[in-house]
């Protein structure tokens, strides 16, 4: 496996597959499952079949218990969750379902005894995912899923590039895997690994799960994370109460983007002057943009982007930090065009750079 | 002869005017020549555009765009087409003449209804007269159902086509959407975007027998259309090209046709990369990757309602002399485009035996035209039983269908607005995004009634089920945001989503999407007919096994902003399924004739016999002492009023109230009536 | 709190404050406009926001906040979140006021 400076060059300039084994993927079926569904989760389910929608499963005090897309199959559902353990998961459904929907009827498939999960991602792996499972691929919306044969490809993505995710029979993950690697290969196609994902994540404002961290796990909710957008203002669901009196209440700080010119790591403080105002989240380097970047949680009322006056008290010393709005990446998946652009072809093209001073 | 087989339906007669010129020899020439009308803009000012130029009519030049009205643009063309089919020799008496009109903005955005029959009145015409408002596939849509109405023996003769006029905000809407090319349109080729063109053209529709007694040899063979819904987007089209799909291959099957049967494509090819790219997929996938696909749109631009029947009209004039026409302008090709795009400044020789044609809208409605130099046996399909399955109802009563027929029953007239309601507590994929009412009327009705119907539009049925709507009007709502949008904003501030919801069938496109119905698409507008005619279009297509198994058939209003005095506004639909099993109520039979000769609709309607229990009637005179005059209830409703009279009949079946009940809705330009009877004796 | 840092809070959510609104007025967005955190994503994720939204978003740039973007990549650089939306509309001031 490659270097972490490798597969990030590949993610951001080419494409490179993931094995996802931190996600979970759980089919629901039965006439219960939807109203299982909507108890759980914290967006309104609107979606249609063959589309995906992104929300949060959260405890009662509304902590984030997992970062999941809620699929509509036919006439099932599928819960992609990251977070907890499939032990853990089917716990939670089954604690809903005791509590809220006893009677209901609602069969639950754990998808991974007879599936792998594998991400491609990247501004080239629409050429990837389309050579290895047809043209359809191309013309799949963000957030929509078909079936190419045995393989369910869902349009999805952390990395703020062209990102598929794969569902695959293991019966033909042999077979798929060397497949992908025939057409792949030409096509520039590397192995990464989670690391390399979550700093792409992180360089892009995707939320995930592990970006909280232990601390962030304890103390944090979607209000906190800037996930409002996650959470339906009229749904019943677990967590809503607690979410809603945080909202209600306002937030004491806030998650706020940062870029530094030295390591800083999660844990340390962030400083306004002499006065504590904040913490560091998460933060990583940056090979692309040849600088750190980090998640802080600041003082609401300071948690703003182009502020230059903070400060992070690293092991080190201070370490100056700038607060910017994010993504941090002109990603190049925004110019690459499937209709017009080509792996092969792809130095013939002057694209925008990936960063901008 | 029809021998068991379904009788040879033929296009007679051709007028054209648009960008090259009045006439189908200003057509063939430009044509021959290589020669566009796309030119400078100078009707009206667009100094602020990024866009200059336009498929204008050249008798416009110079005159003010006040006088510039889609009824003097209709008669340029339609009397050609009459002349050209020496239809005065056929012998057809004026109620046997029927008009079928495409439109995308009507008479400058209003008048729908009007349009087609005053179209109609230029040439005598007194038969079944309707308005297709389906945006840019609006005079295909047209043509198809002007084959229907002579196949079914509505009419003797039919003159179908469309006619749209471009004005500044028009012009600025397109603009506001990013759609338009700076240059000329180039559809397949290297420089994305479309220009948009003005212009109407008309066919004269009828049976082979009729033509051939009168020595007149046809134009071509009309062999089949089809419909259907992307369910997508408002605007963009479903990348994958399953819509156009759809619709080609319904259109393939209603004419017996293969796709290696096809020898030329008259594509929609605006020349906006999304449409261009959908369509090509669609073609490959329904026809083949050989096919020579071109887009007269380079010639005239995008005449939008009258897009389908001018290009149309491109395709018969080159097929005659062996000839298939170019896209100018389509080298150098851009990635993705047809294999072989006919790209060249002279038309092609290409013997054609058959050819399809393509159209696509806004709101995701596309229609799909086969036609061919010879006749083509097609078997004659066992007509279906068509049973009303599911009844939904939104209104100033509420919803639902038992509130409004206990206020109906109680003598209160339909009137005022609908009560505010969530439409996302009924329908689970509604967006958190808000919906203009005349969507949101449409989408919560026909969610009512497939609920009513116990059917849920999953897997392949989505494909099989469609949705056909009455409309007489632009939402107000859309209409005015766009209005104020350019009074705050000035003219290329336009707002570009309500322009695009402005379309009259933008709420059968909402529905669609909304609730996956992704068969046949159709919005008709006649007056207070429409709900009514609606219903009856969506009856025959099911019983004729045409691309469908169900369909939300109905009519939809939505009352001005200010309000209206003794004016309501809500939908009524009701779920048309074909060989329903166990179903309560059957649609025994419809009939559809001229404004003046309503008998004549209710004796086809009343075909199979049985006694009535009741008539509603929704007309302008009362029929007979035994009629219930609707008018005063459901009368300020004109789009919908139709359909919620068709409705409560069916409650009324339903209920055990009546056995058998006539429908009939009669406007300025059409009579309707459809008789719902008890149903449990089958076929 | 320094009186710089003070009035660069101000000014910022100040125009946060009106970017919010005309999201909300401009592209039907149901809710509250406090509802909207400052660092959603326009596109894809986030809001969600499509094709026609973007052109609805752009038109209101120009025509309330006198914002120009005319460059179709730096169209498409700067409409990724809503604080993306204030930094356009925080340097078209600047720029505005230099000019001044």
């Amino acid at each position: 496996m490659p270097e972490l400076e490798s597969m990030l060059a590949a993610l951001r300039g080419a494409s490179a597959v993931t094995r996802m084994t931190h996600v979970q993927a759980v089919s629901l079926g039965g006439p219960g499952a939807l109203d299982l569904l909507d108890l759980l989760t914290s967006s309104r389910l609107f979606a249609r079949e063959g589309q995906m929608l992104q929300t949060l499963l959260l405890d009662d005090e509304a902590r984030i218990f997992a970062d999941a897309f809620v699929c509509a199959d036919e006439d099932t559902w599928v819960l992609l969750a990251e977070g907890p353990t499939p032990a853990e998961l089917l716990a939670a459904l089954d604690r809903v379902q005791r509590t809220c929907a006893p009677a209901a009827q609602i069969s639950v498939t754990d998808l991974l005894a007879q599936h792998e999960l594998w991400s491609i991602d990247g501004p080239f792996s629409w050429e990837v995912a389309s050579a290895l499972l047809g043209p359809e691929v191309l013309g799949a919306p963000y957030l929509s899923f078909l079936r190419s044969g045995a393989v369910t490809c869902f349009r999805a993505g952390k990395t703020g590039e062209y990102g598929y995710l794969l569902l695959v029979p293991r019966s033909v993950a042999a077979a798929t895997w060397a497949e992908l690697w025939r057409v792949g290969q030409p096509l520039g196609l590397v192995e990464a690994n989670l690391a390399a994902l979550d700093q792409c994540a992180l360089e892009n404002w995707h939320f995930t799960y592990r970006a909280l961290g232990d601390r962030g796990r304890a103390e944090l909710t979607p209000a906190e994370m800037q996930l409002r957008w996650r959470i339906d203002p009229k749904k019943n669901f677990v967590g809503a109460e607690a979410v809603h009196r945080r909202i209600a209440a306002g937030c004491r700080e806030r998650v706020t983007c940062f870029v530094a010119g030295r390591s800083v790591a999660p844990g340390q403080s962030v400083h306004l002057d002499d006065r504590v105002v904040g913490w560091v989240l998460q933060a990583g380097w940056s090979p692309v943009r040849g600088d750190w970047v980090g998640w802080a949680m600041i003082e609401a009322a300071l948690a703003c982007p182009g502020i230059r006056r903070f400060h992070v008290a690293a092991a080190e010393g201070p370490v100056p930090i700038e607060t910017r709005s994010p993504p941090l990446i002109d990603n190049r998946s925004l110019f690459v065009d499937p209709r017009k652009h080509r792996y092969a072809t792809r130095a013939e093209t002057e694209f925008p750079p990936l960063v901008r001073r | 002869m029809t021998t068991g087989g379904r009788p040879d339906i033929v296009v007679t007669g051709l007028g054209v005017a648009c960008a090259v010129g009045t006439g189908c020899s200003a057509l063939r020439d430009a044509l021959a020549t290589g020669r566009d009308g796309l030119r400078g803009i100078e009707r009206f000012s667009v100094l602020a555009f990024g866009c200059r130029i336009a498929g204008l009519w050249p008798e416009w030049d110079g005159v003010r765009p006040e006088a510039c009205t889609a009824l003097e643009l209709a008669s340029a063309s339609v009397r050609e087409a009459w002349a050209t089919a020496r239809a005065d020799e056929a012998g057809v008496a004026p109620a046997r003449v029927g008009l079928v009109l495409g439109t995308c903005f009507g008479e400058n955005c209003r008048g729908f209804s009007e349009l087609a029959r005053n179209v109609a009145r230029v040439l005598g015409a007194e038969g079944p007269c309707l308005t297709v408002p389906t945006a840019c596939a609006a005079s295909t849509a047209a043509i198809g159902v002007a084959r229907d109405l002579i196949e079914e023996g509505a009419a003797d003769l039919v003159v179908a086509g469309g006619v749209d006029v471009i004005t500044r905000e028009i012009f600025a809407g397109f603009h506001a959407l990013g759609a338009l090319s700076a240059g000329k349109c180039a559809p397949f080729g290297a420089t994305p975007g479309l220009s948009l063109g003005e212009g109407s053209g008309f066919v004269v529709v009828e049976t082979l027998e009729r033509a051939r007694a009168r020595a007149l040899q046809p134009l071509a063979f009309l062999l089949g259309y089809g419909l259907s819904a992307d369910a997508f987007h408002e605007t963009a089209p479903d990348p994958s090209g399953g819509g156009v799909m759809r619709a080609v291959r319904a259109a393939l099957d209603d004419a017996s046709t293969l796709p290696a049967d096809v020898d030329f494509v008259s594509a929609h090819g605006t020349g906006t990369e999304a449409n261009d790219a959908a369509e090509w997929v669609a073609v490959r996938a329904s026809i083949g990757d050989r096919v020579p696909v071109s887009s007269s749109k380079s010639f005239f631009g995008h005449a939008q309602g009258a897009a389908g029947v001018l290009e149309l009209a491109a395709l018969l004039l080159c097929m005659q002399e062996g000839l298939i026409p170019p896209t100018l302008r389509a080298n150098p090709p851009r990635a993705g485009a047809p294999a072989d795009p006919v790209a060249g400044e002279r038309p092609r020789p290409h013997p054609v035996r058959r050819a399809v044609k393509i159209s696509a809208a806004f709101g995701g409605a596309n229609a799909a035209l086969v036609v061919g130099q010879h006749r083509v046996t097609r078997a004659r399909s066992e007509s279906r039983s068509v049973a009303v399955t599911g009844l939904g109802a939104v209104g100033p009563h509420g919803l639902g269908v038992a509130e409004l027929a206990a206020d109906l029953a109680g003598g209160r007239r339909l009137e005022g607005p609908v009560p505010d309601f969530d439409l996302g507590k009924m329908i689970r994929s509604a967006p958190p995004r808000d919906l203009d009412p005349s969507g949101k009327y449409a989408t919560a009705a026909a969610a009512l009634a497939l609920s009513d119907a116990n059917t849920s539009v999953r897997g392949a049925l989505r494909e099989r089920s469609g949705i056909f709507l009455g409309n007489t009007r632009m939402s107000p709502r859309s209409v005015a945001e766009c209005e104020s949008s350019i009074r705050q904003r000035g003219i290329t501030g336009v707002a570009a989503v309500p322009f695009s919801r402005m379309v009259l069938n933008a709420p059968a496109g909402t529905c669609a999407k909304l609730l996956s119905l992704k068969g046949p698409l159709l919005t008709v507008s006649a007056g207070r007919a429409s709900g009514l005619l609606a219903i009856v279009r969506a009856a025959a297509h099911l019983a004729s096994g045409r691309g469908a198994d169900l369909i939300v058939a109905g009519g939809l209003d939505e009352l001005p902003v200010e309000g209206g005095a003794r004016m309501a506004e809500g939908a009524a639909v009701a779920v048309l399924a074909a060989e329903a099993a166990d179903a309560r109520v059957t649609l025994e039979g419809w009939g559809v004739a001229g404004p003046g000769d309503a008998s004549a609709a209710m004796a086809q309607a009343r075909a199979r016999g049985g006694a009535l229990d009741g008539v509603l009637a929704l007309t302008p005179r009362p029929i007979d002492l035994t009629t219930i005059d609707l008018q005063p209830f459901v009368g300020g409703a004109e789009g919908s009023g139709s359909a919620f009279a068709f409705v409560l009949a069916c409650a009324l079946v339903r209920r055990g109230a009546a056995g058998r009940v006539l429908v009939v809705a009669v406007s300025d330009s059409i009579a309707c009536a459809a008789v719902v009877s008890r149903g449990s004796d089958g076929r | 709190m320094d009186a710089e840092l003070d009035a660069y809070l101000t000014r910022r959510a100040a125009v946060l404050a009106k970017i919010r609104q005309m999201l909300i007025t401009c592209l039907r967005l149901q809710g509250h406009p406090e509802d909207i955190d400052p660092d959603t994503a326009l596109f894809g994720t986030g809001l969600g926001l499509d094709s026609l939204d973007a052109v609805e978003i752009v038109v209101a740039l120009e025509m309330e906040f006198e914002v120009d973007l005319l460059d179709p990549v730096m169209r498409r650089l700067s409409l990724r979140s809503v604080n993306g939306l204030v930094d356009l509309v925080l340097a078209a001031e600047e720029s505005a006021g230099a000019r001044t």
